[in-house]
């Protein structure tokens, strides 16, 4: 494997980082404070103006209007995005990512083709509705359903902590056709049309972090859709969400390097300007300690990440299990780190003017999202125990 | 993949980068340690007694914390140079 990132990669990198900087990241704070109204049109313009240099169609083809980059050129450019903000990494990858990835993957030519440029553009939003009330982990236990009748599918139930639901213009739903068939051929994932009867959205919820990502519930009711709004074919639900996921995960292990990297930089910084007992506080041990294991840990992360992404690209069979690596790395990672970079700023981390705040309360959703850490433990477990047999 | 990199970075003829070498160093020989005592934990009293390898790895992995620079050096040397930055 070669460790030196390309030269179109290393300008992936410089250009992601001057825009982020000039663009994004100034309106990190304002949308982190900002009221859900204003969250709605703030995400949607920075989701616009990063489409703008092409962000959301790095993993998407040419024939609609994408570059179609590898995966670690995404990695790279996502790093630079998370760190400006990561809410907005969030909702661009809700929608380019979560929705636009199954549609590239699994849709019919005529899906592709009504979705993929405007998400592409920054024109259309989209959002993934698996989890809900009472299913998260345990995806399987889905309780939506949907009938068929006549050439029509009747949609039920209810999907929670949807990212972008309050501004999606579309949703991927994923819901038990047949139950008696378990998920592996009984779920079906559908595509709803903001406006469709029966389908409508909740208030968003108040979060800890990623306060400028809006995230509500989607409510069916009696939600009728036509056999066009099927994703690629019926029964096929329940393995699109998880191979999308494997796409998440790294996803959500960049954005956690992202704030990992930011906090890094702050803290670094503030430890040079910052005097105590007469000398910048990076003289002392116990800080330069903290700063050399922030290091550490998202180095580590960053490496993990690119491997998986790798792995991915040249469909390495282990690649599932890489990307489950990298994310509980990298999110655990993070929270280390924004605890340590809170720590360093002392009093001035704990107020809200200093963004560590803010990457400290971010931090804590990696180890939530797209599979919580136990369940990522779970799955490197079986597949060790998997390998190991007889 | 930390130690791959300094090799690589060496195959590749580029000069020694010390950032790369010393988080190589302090991640392998801290993990190593855990994950060394973790196996003994997994063994249990097995674990513990000198007719499974596993005691022996929890031993050896110690000198990785302290031989060719401690632990505590590598972060000193990592923060010295996120000083400059
Ligand atoms: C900000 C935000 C955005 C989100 N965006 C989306 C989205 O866009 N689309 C979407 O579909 N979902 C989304 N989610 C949902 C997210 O994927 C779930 O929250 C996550 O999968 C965990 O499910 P849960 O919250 O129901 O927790 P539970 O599954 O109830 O888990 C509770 C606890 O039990 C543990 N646990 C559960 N099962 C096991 C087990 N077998 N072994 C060991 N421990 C176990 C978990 O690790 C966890 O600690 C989002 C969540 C948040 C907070
Ligand atoms: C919510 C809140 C309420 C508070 N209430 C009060 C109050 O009622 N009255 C009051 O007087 N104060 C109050 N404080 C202030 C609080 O006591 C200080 O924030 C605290 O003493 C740390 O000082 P500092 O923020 O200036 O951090 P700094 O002293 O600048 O420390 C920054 C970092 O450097 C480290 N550091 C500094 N010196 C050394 C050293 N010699 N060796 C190793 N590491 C070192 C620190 O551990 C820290 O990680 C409050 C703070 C908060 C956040």
């Amino acid at each position: 494997m070669n460790y030196d990132l390309t030269p179109e990669q290393l300008s992936i990198k410089e250009n992601f980082s001057k825009f982020c900087t000039k663009e994004i990241e100034p309106r990190a704070q304002i949308l982190d404070h900002a009221t859900h109204e204003e969250v709605d049109k703030l995400i949607k313009e920075n989701i616009k103006m990063l489409a703008g240099i092409g962000y959301l169609g790095m993993g998407h083809d040419e024939a609609y209007g994408g570059t179609n980059l590898d995966l670690i050129s995404q990695a790279i450019a996502g790093e630079e995005v998370a760190g400006a903000c990561a809410s907005t990494f969030l909702s661009c990858g809700a929608s380019s990512g979560l929705f636009g990835v199954p549609v590239k993957l699994f849709g019919t030519d005529a899906q592709k083709k009504k979705y993929l440029p405007g998400i592409i553009k920054g024109d259309l939003i989209g959002c993934f509705g698996l989890t809900e009330p009472g299913a998260g982990s345990d995806a399987a236990s889905i309780k939506t359903s949907a009938v068929k009748k006549g050439d029509k599918w009747i949609l039920n139930g209810t999907k929670t902590f949807i990212t972008n639901a309050t501004i999606a213009d579309v949703a991927l739903v994923f819901a038990y056709n047949d139950k008696s068939k378990g998920p592996g051929t009984g779920v079906t994932c559908f595509l709803i049309d903001k406006g469709t009867r029966g389908f409508s959205v909740s208030k968003p919820f108040d979060k800890m972090g990623f306060r400028g990502s809006p995230t509500a519930e989607l409510i069916l009711e009696d939600c009728e859709v036509p056999e066009g709004a099927v994703l690629g074919a019926v029964g096929n639900g329940f393995i699109q969400a998880m191979q999308t996921l494997e796409y998440g995960r790294i996803g959500m292990a960049t954005v956690c390097l992202g704030i990992a990297a930011k906090c890094l930089q702050y803290a670094n910084k503030y430890s040079k300007e910052r005097n105590a007992f007469g000398k910048p506080i990076n003289r002392f041990q116990e800080v330069s300690f903290k700063l050399a294991d922030m290091m550490i840990l998202s180095d580590v992360s960053r490496l993990l990440i690119y491997q998986a992404a790798w792995a991915k690209e040249m469909k390495n069979p282990e690649s599932a299990v890489l990307a489950s690596v990298a994310k509980v790395w990298a999110s655990e990672a993070a929270t280390q780190i924004s605890s340590m970079a809170v720590q360093i700023f002392g009093g001035y981390g704990y107020i809200k003017e200093f963004p560590v705040e803010r990457l400290y309360r971010d931090a804590k959703l990696g180890e939530i999202g797209e599979g919580t850490s136990e369940i990522q433990r779970v799955m490197i477990a079986k597949d060790l125990i998997r390998k190991y047999a007889a | 993949m930390v130690v791959y990199r300094v090799a690589h970075d060496k195959d590749s003829g580029k000069p020694l980068n010390h950032m790369h070498t010393s988080i190589a160093k302090a991640i392998v020989g801290d993990w190593g340690m855990k994950a060394a005592s973790d196996a003994v934990q997994i063994f249990g009293g097995y674990g513990y007694i000198h007719e499974y390898p596993i005691e022996r790895f929890l031993r050896d992995a110690k000198l990785g914390q302290i031989g060719g620079g401690t632990s505590e050096m590598q972060r000193f040397i990592i923060s010295r140079i996120l000083s400059y930055f």
